[in-house]
């Protein structure tokens, strides 16, 4: 009843966004925390854009500027859009995490002999350990959902681009209500196995501090 | 190796500063908040841009990343990395490329025994105490061997039992820092008891640097004097208005860029008079302290702060009587 190969397809989707997402997050976020000067607002507005744009325009778009290549209804191409489209669910946790991070402890590390990547790595990263996994957690989370992206851009090609949300409003359209269920079920599994993941690899940070 | 440092900067405040400080000795920061002491600081670890020149011995500083400077920096808070232990903080900061891992360990732990946390080098920075944090603070500083070491209000965040223990303990790694010291502080009395010499900071200027000893008891300028504490800093020309004998002015010192310094400790204030030369005034305000009371008399158009005896029934607003003791007046430029 359960279609493995849409299930397979979703979490192979949701992995490598995430993979993905989350060191552009890092990046991103740490420079709008730790950087941004006073007219960093342009930059989050920018940020934030792809959250405040329906999924279908951003998937309309897309088409528009890779309309001919390879990347249109591949799930190559899939990736790199949700990849745009979650750019925000990993800036947003990491950023925070970032924020959390006094300065003088980055100093102190400097003054320690810390080279800048050294800080990063061994300061830094330990302390927004938590924002980073949120982040990992809130793309994966959110590319199983994912619908609007998925149709535009991927089109709905069996074991190449068709994903759990897509196929079950498949099954819906055709009135298999059973099929539609039983998915949807494996989608709700999945959120929760992704969010008590989130807490066990968290908790020992929260027990450190 | 000697600090001299000749620093200009424009952000966060406007900083024009000339600071030495011979290898092995300390001198200390003081001025008011926002005066510049932490920015100064700063400047010196290379965390602030800055023009000019930090030098230390005859390697120059200025345009040296804050990671290649051998500096140790203990701040108001401890700052240490909470995932790792007291002994991890203390090695961290121990150069692996000369030192090898099992070096790195003995040194972290002899320098956690320096300042009594023999024991405690396997816990956590949430399971020691706000001193002790520090105490790791200053043994991290220390055991990265600095060419400079800096400590920016070290003790402002602990009890001041725990202040007084860390004062005794600094004290006695005084003879094992071999480097140059900057300590900010805005306690003088902190400052007279670490610091060799005082460096005075007013708007972003060092205004003066002398000996802890000769600036505490007799400031070459009345802006000094003030930064320092004292409250009688009274114009020449008020006093002589106002009192009937003048202490003697240096001849090239005009008259209006001229101060008087009158220790508040030697001015009594009294109900009745007691000698002739004894001036009359009336009692402004009255500061009791649980050891001291001291009242803040109007003499003419001059307030002089002076010691009240303890028997004296002397209330706001009541006439009294004030005695000066003459040799312990001086007088400054402004």
């Amino acid at each position: 009843m359960i279609d493995w190969m849409v299930v397979g397809l979703t979490l192979k989707l949701a992995f490598c966004t995430a993979l993905l997402t989350t060191p552009i997050g890092i990046a991103l976020g740490r420079w709008v925390a730790v950087r941004q000067g006073r007219n960093g607002w342009w930059i989050d507005a920018l940020l934030l854009l792809p959250l405040l744009i329906p999924p279908t325009v951003v998937g309309l778009y897309f088409l528009a500027v890779f309309a001919g290549t390879p990347l249109v209804f591949s799930f190559a191409g899939l990736v790199l859009a949700s990849v745009l489209v979650n750019i925000p669910f990993a800036v947003i946790p990491v950023r925070r995490a970032w924020e959390q991070i006094p300065r003088e402890t980055r100093e102190t590390a400097a003054c320690a002999g810390w080279s800048p990547w050294r800080v990063f790595k061994g300061c830094e990263l330990p302390q927004a350990w938590p924002g980073v996994v949120s982040a990992f957690a809130l793309v994966a989370a959110h590319t199983v959902g994912e619908f609007g992206v998925v149709m535009m851009v991927g089109g709905n090609l069996p074991g190449e681009t068709r994903t759990l949300a897509v196929a079950v409003y498949d099954h819906m359209q055709a009135m298999q209500l059973p099929q539609a269920h039983a998915l949807a079920l494996v989608a709700v599994a999945l959120g929760v196995v992704i969010a008590v993941l989130s807490n066990v690899l968290t908790r020992t940070h929260r027990e450190v501090r | 190796m000697n600090l001299r440092a000749d620093i200009h900067a424009q952000w966060p405040i406007t900083l024009r500063a000339r600071l030495s400080c011979p290898a092995g000795q300390m001198v200390a920061l003081v001025g008011s908040s926002g005066a510049g002491k932490s920015t100064l600081l700063r400047t010196l670890a290379g965390l602030l841009p800055c023009e000019g020149s930090v030098r230390i011995g005859e390697r120059e500083w200025q345009g040296v990343p804050t990671f290649r400077r051998a500096i140790g920096l203990v701040a108001q808070s401890a700052n240490l990395l909470p995932h790792l232990n007291a002994w991890e903080n203390v090695a961290m900061a121990i150069p692996a490329a000369q030192f090898s891992p099992l070096q790195r360990t003995d040194i972290a732990k002899d320098w956690l025994e320096r300042v009594n946390l023999k024991g405690l080098e396997a816990r956590m920075p949430h399971q020691l105490s706000g001193g002790q944090q520090q105490r790791v603070a200053i043994a991290r500083a220390l055991a990265r061997q600095p060419q400079l070491l800096l400590l920016d209000e070290p003790f402002s965040s602990v009890d001041a039992m725990t202040r007084q223990r860390l004062y005794e303990e600094l004290i006695t790694l005084r003879a094992q820092i071999k480097c140059p010291t900057v300590l900010v502080t805005h306690d003088v009395k902190e400052a007279a008891l670490l610091a060799d010499e005082i460096a005075v900071i007013v708007d972003g200027r060092v205004v003066g640097q002398g000996s802890a000893d000769l600036f505490l008891t007799a400031p070459p300028t009345a802006q000094i004097a003030r930064v320092l504490g004292w409250r009688n800093v009274i114009p020449y020309s008020v006093w002589q208005a106002a009192m009937p004998w003048t202490p003697v002015k240096p001849n090239d010192l005009a008259a209006n860029d001229a101060f008087v310094l009158a220790p508040h400790r030697h001015i009594s204030v009294h109900e009745n008079m007691l000698d002739k030369k004894d001036v009359a005034g009336v009692v402004r305000s009255i500061l009791r302290l649980p050891h001291q009371a001291w009242a803040h008399v109007d003499i003419g158009e001059m307030h002089i702060w002076g010691a009240l005896s303890p028997l004296t029934a002397l209330e706001m607003g009541a006439a009294c009587w004030t005695k000066v003791d003459n040799c312990k007046l001086s007088v400054v430029s402004k």
